[in-house]
């Protein structure tokens, strides 16, 4: 028996919202700890690591580990039928091949089930290493999708340069060249709108903009996000979903280096 | 397997001799080990064979391995992509089904019109839609269809008009009908009513109409088919409704595809082909018969979901051989004829039946209307018109139910595949050249008029059957491709062929000719530019982000995890082939050869071994059952020579190992224990049997290596105490 109860159904309408672009379907693994999903994008190139912790939902009750694999698209369009503030409880079985999805308004007026068939999904599980990356950055979520937005305009791949002053996200193209530098905030007002660079040796690398702009889906999970960068290591884009758990995106990098 | 020197009394044909001898040499002292075991020695080795096959099972599995293992990826894409086909193929099916005709039956069936209840009354009405469509049709006949003549023009509006005599006077004949049908018939209404619901919201006078007029075009088909004709009028009736009910769809079906114009009159076109299939039929060659029946699958296939392109595609191909078959006939045309003739007569003895003629004659003509429409571009009356002729006896035909699209999209390239082109006499192209509006949907081939059927005299062989394109031999072996790109290649391939063979066609009239070309050229464009699109859609969903290139993979940065768990097949290959590769390598590392006293040489493990570990290989001349009881007669006038031969039985045959000459390997040097740490197992290595032994648990160092002989007998015993311990 597995049932997680979320306070809000807007939560769990933009983490679908976040990853249904990228993923047709996927995993989702519970077991007593939480929620986690993990999974490729078809072309190989990213991957979505979504994480819920057990503690983060009202209740939540897993009886035995299971993987619910489910069509994303129909997910989030189950999730379009709830408002944002009603309850939402996900029910499975043990061994059930279909999962309920439950709708309650505040008031438990009204209350609407819905039921989903679910797949059997043969999906590659990767194990990803723990990292020191030797770049963190620390932006406004809001500030990121700006910018994958704007450079897309120009070329398909944006290089991210991140050195001790700031991080610099640069694109060029047929049309000409776009540079965004970003200088770390020096006094910091408001939390969610610092700049932050943990820095231990600078980086650059290049990226494709397609992907980055399909990672800014998660924006409204989050405030802030993160980028944490290595050398000839995957990009991390995590957006922090409060009290819940996280989402990431990992992407590869783009083979070296043909343009500047 | 039994390492002994004995014979194994198995052989019925040894025995006799080996007794002989073993009375003749009992006298020597020494002999008795060889000749007495027949009767104890057999029995172990017997037992010790079937271990041996039990561990020959064991391992003899060795041959699936690990391709398994590299497919991750690749079902990754494929579950992917399918489901998006699947999902997308599904949603086709439903949006359409309102359109669709032979969607499923079950959702047929759950909805009724009010028309069921209502139909003659709307037969009445129809009517005079009827003739008034007729009117059109033949007017639009005129326009594009060369080779038609005015005067059957002339004759279907007499025809129509009869009809709606007919219908006016007796409206009641189609309902008697109905009652008159058997119970099948009537679910075969209801499903129909369903359709008509359907159709209803785009015209519901018409679809009342089509019912109708198709039942009595389905009814025409069947006397047709009747040469006899004469009486039987109830028989006709019955058989008539079945063509009805499955008519009745078929119109409904086109009604709906009516509603975007072009779609509509490739509809039309598949229901009449069907028509001409059903006298195909009838015809004598059986071949095509046969044939023709599977093409109807098909044909329904396509009923029931027009509106994929897939299933468009493959209805492309599916109606040109249907056509093709048409094509057969002059010959039935003839017949058709004469049949019509006696209808003609039949009708003006019988009146009830003469209503159900004129309704023939009505749909047929109606018929040869729809095949002129299908030509271009079409005004929206006259597609209404044709969209309701079209009545498909070859429903009842094939009584399979189309159930899933990819089904139907695998039969459909069946049929097609299979269904030989008879040679075409005469083949018209009476093609809508400009019918490019079409969807994906337009088929190929206009069949031509059919109005020869009504009148005997006035069609010109050209007339009669319209063949445009064969698909016959030229898509072969693609019944096994079932997915999307199965059905493109195949859809390309008979474009190409439907167009070489347009070409090819000899057309009776230039402009036929000219009317092929146009057509095949159209069709080309259509399945090429609608398969590929949709394909392309696909692939795009598939992949809805940038393209890989320059980019690289995730996997190349994390490792795959997958489960360290072997599952028991993986492991006993995996031990098999390392068992092959140390015989191969005549692995004996760790062996050393000791004396002890009393036992002579023995083997000591310098290393441990573990449990079912290889240890060393038992080498020696593999040898047939005969050959090793000749040697061990030589053998046994030796008597320093010790006993080698190890026997055993594989796969039910009887080997032996003659390790008799030392050749300085260690595993004949192996002492016997009944209590052993090593065990034997046949490992067949190139169709070759090797003896190998294996650890039977852990071995440590400096322990002697034995094994069990498996000679139980009392001679063995008597001459070699040893082995009892």
């Amino acid at each position: 028996m597995f049932e997680a109860r979320l306070g809000q159904a807007t939560i769990l309408k933009k983490i679908l919202d976040a990853i249904k672009d990228l993923l047709n379907e996927g995993t989702f693994d519970c077991s007593d700890s939480g929620i986690q999903l993990q999974a490729m994008d078809n072309s190989h190139v990213s991957l979505v690591s979504l994480t819920l912790r057990s503690d983060g939902f009202d209740k939540f009750r897993c009886d035995r580990n299971l993987s619910m694999g489910m069509n994303l698209g129909s997910m989030a369009k189950i999730l379009k039928c709830a408002n944002n503030e009603d309850n939402v409880t996900m029910k499975a079985q043990d061994n059930a091949d279909t999962v309920t999805i439950m709708f309650e308004s505040a008031n438990q007026e009204k209350v609407s089930d819905y039921e989903m068939k679910l797949m059997n999904l043969d999906q590659e599980h990767l194990g990803i290493p723990e990292t020191d990356y030797s770049c963190v950055v620390r932006m406004p979520a809001m500030e990121f999708a700006r910018i994958c937005r704007d450079l897309a305009q120009f070329s398909e791949s944006v290089v991210i340069c991140c050195t001790k002053e700031g991080v610099k996200f640069s694109a060029s193209g047929d049309v000409g060249t776009a540079n965004i530098k970003l200088a770390q905030t020096g006094s910091v007002d408001k939390e969610e709108e610092a700049v932050i660079i943990d820095m231990q040796e600078p980086v650059t690398l290049t990226f494709a903009c397609r992907y980055l702009n399909a990672f800014t889906k998660a924006t409204p999970l989050s405030t802030q996000v993160q980028l944490s960068m290595c050398a000839d290591v995957p990009l991390v884009v995590e957006y922090a979903i409060k009290d819940l758990g996280h989402i990431r995106y990992y992407l590869a990098p783009k083979i070296e280096d043909n343009e500047t | 397997m039994v390492r002994r020197r004995a014979r194994p009394a198995k052989e019925p044909a040894l025995n006799g001799v080996v007794a002989a001898n073993n009375i003749s040499s009992s006298s020597n002292s020494d002999n008795t080990t060889l000749t007495l075991p027949f009767n104890g020695v057999p029995m172990s080795a017997v037992a010790a064979n079937s271990n041996n096959l039990l561990d020959d099972q064991y391992f003899a599995s060795p041959k699936r391995k690990d391709c398994r293992l590299m497919k991750p990826n690749e079902g990754n894409l494929s579950a992917a992509n399918h489901p998006q086909s699947i999902d997308k193929s599904s949603n086709s099916i439903k949006s359409e089904a309102g359109r669709t005709i032979g969607v499923q039956l079950a959702t047929r069936s759950q909805t009724r019109t009010i028309e069921n209840f209502f139909r003659a009354n709307a037969a009445k009405k129809k009517t005079t839609i009827l003739s008034t469509e007729f009117t059109t049709t033949t007017a639009s006949d005129e326009q594009k269809t060369i080779s038609i003549n005015e005067a059957l023009v002339d004759e279907l509006e007499e025809e129509s008009l009869l009809y709606d005599a007919h219908s006016i006077a007796s409206p009641s004949t189609s309902n008697s009908n109905s009652a008159s049908a058997s119970s099948p018939a009537y679910q075969i209404d209801d499903d129909l009513d369903a359709e008509h619901t359907n159709d209803n919201s785009s015209e519901t006078g018409g679809s009342n109409y089509t019912d109708t007029h198709i039942h009595t075009h389905s009814q025409t088909q069947v006397q047709d088919q009747d040469t006899e004709h004469t009486d039987a009028a109830g028989i006709q009736s019955t058989t008539a409704f079945q063509t009805h009910r499955s008519a009745l769809r078929d119109s409904h079906s086109s009604s709906h595809s009516s509603s975007s114009s072009s779609a509509a009159t490739s509809d039309n076109i598949f229901l009449q082909e069907p028509v001409l299939t059903l006298d195909i039929d009838r015809t004598p060659t059986k071949a095509s018969s046969i044939r023709i029946n599977k093409s109807f699958e098909l044909a329904n296939a396509v009923f029931s979901s027009p509106p994929s392109v897939l299933s468009a595609c493959m209805l492309n191909g599916r109606f040109n051989q249907i056509v093709t078959l048409n094509g057969h006939g002059t010959g039935h045309e003839q017949q058709h004829q004469q049949q019509q003739q006696q209808l003609q007569h039949e009708q003006q003895q019988q009146q009830p039946l003469s209503g159900c003629e004129l309704d023939q004659h009505d749909s047929s003509s109606c018929d040869s209307g729809v095949a002129c429409s299908l030509t271009a571009g079409v005004s929206p009356a006259v597609i209404g018109t044709r969209r309701r002729k079209p009545a498909t006896p070859h429903r009842i035909l094939c009584p399979s139910p189309i159930k899933t699209m990819p089904r139907d999209a695998a039969l459909l390239m069946k049929g097609e595949v299979q269904s030989p082109r008879k040679s075409p006499r005469k083949l018209q192209l009476q093609l809508a050249a400009a019918s490019s509006v079409c969807k994906s949907r337009r088929r190929l081939n206009q069949p031509k008029p059919q109005a020869p059927y009504q009148q005997p005299s006035p069609m010109p062989n050209d007339d009669v059957v319209v063949v445009v394109l064969d698909d016959d031999g030229d898509v072969d072996g693609d019944d096994d491709e079932d997915d999307v790109h199965a059905l493109i290649k195949a859809a390309e391939e008979r474009e190409n062929l439907t167009k070489s063979k347009a070409t090819m066609l000899k057309p009776t009239a230039a402009a036929s000719a000219a009317a092929a070309k146009a057509s095949a050229a159209a069709v080309k464009p259509k399945a090429t530019s609608s398969r590929p699109g949709k394909a392309k859609s696909l692939a795009a969903k598939s992949q809805p982000l940038a393209a890989t290139n320059g980019n690289r993979e995730l996997t190349e940065f994390f490792p795959v995890r997958r489960s360290v768990r072997k599952t028991k097949t993986a492991v006993k290959e995996e031990m098999m082939r390392n068992l092959e590769q140390a015989v191969l390598e005549e692995r004996c590392d760790g062996l050393q050869v000791r004396h002890f006293m009393g036992k002579g040489r023995g083997v000591v493990a310098m290393r441990r071994f573990k449990r079912n570990e290889f240890v060393v290989e038992y080498v020696g001349d593999l040898i047939a059952i005969s050959e090793a009881t000749q040697r061990e007669r030589c053998y046994a006038l030796d008597e320093n020579a010790g006993c080698y031969m190890y026997y055993f039985k594989h796969k039910n045959q009887q080997y032996c190992i003659d390790a008799t000459i030392d050749t300085g390997k260690l595993g004949r040097l192996i002492n016997h224990s009944r209590n052993g740490n090593l065990m034997t197992k046949v490992v067949v290595i190139k169709q070759r049997p090797h003896l190998v032994l294996l650890a039977k648990d852990d071995i440590e160092a400096g322990e002697e290596l034995t094994y069990d002989y498996g000679d139980r007998s009392k001679e063995s015993l008597l001459h070699h105490p040893w082995l009892a311990f």
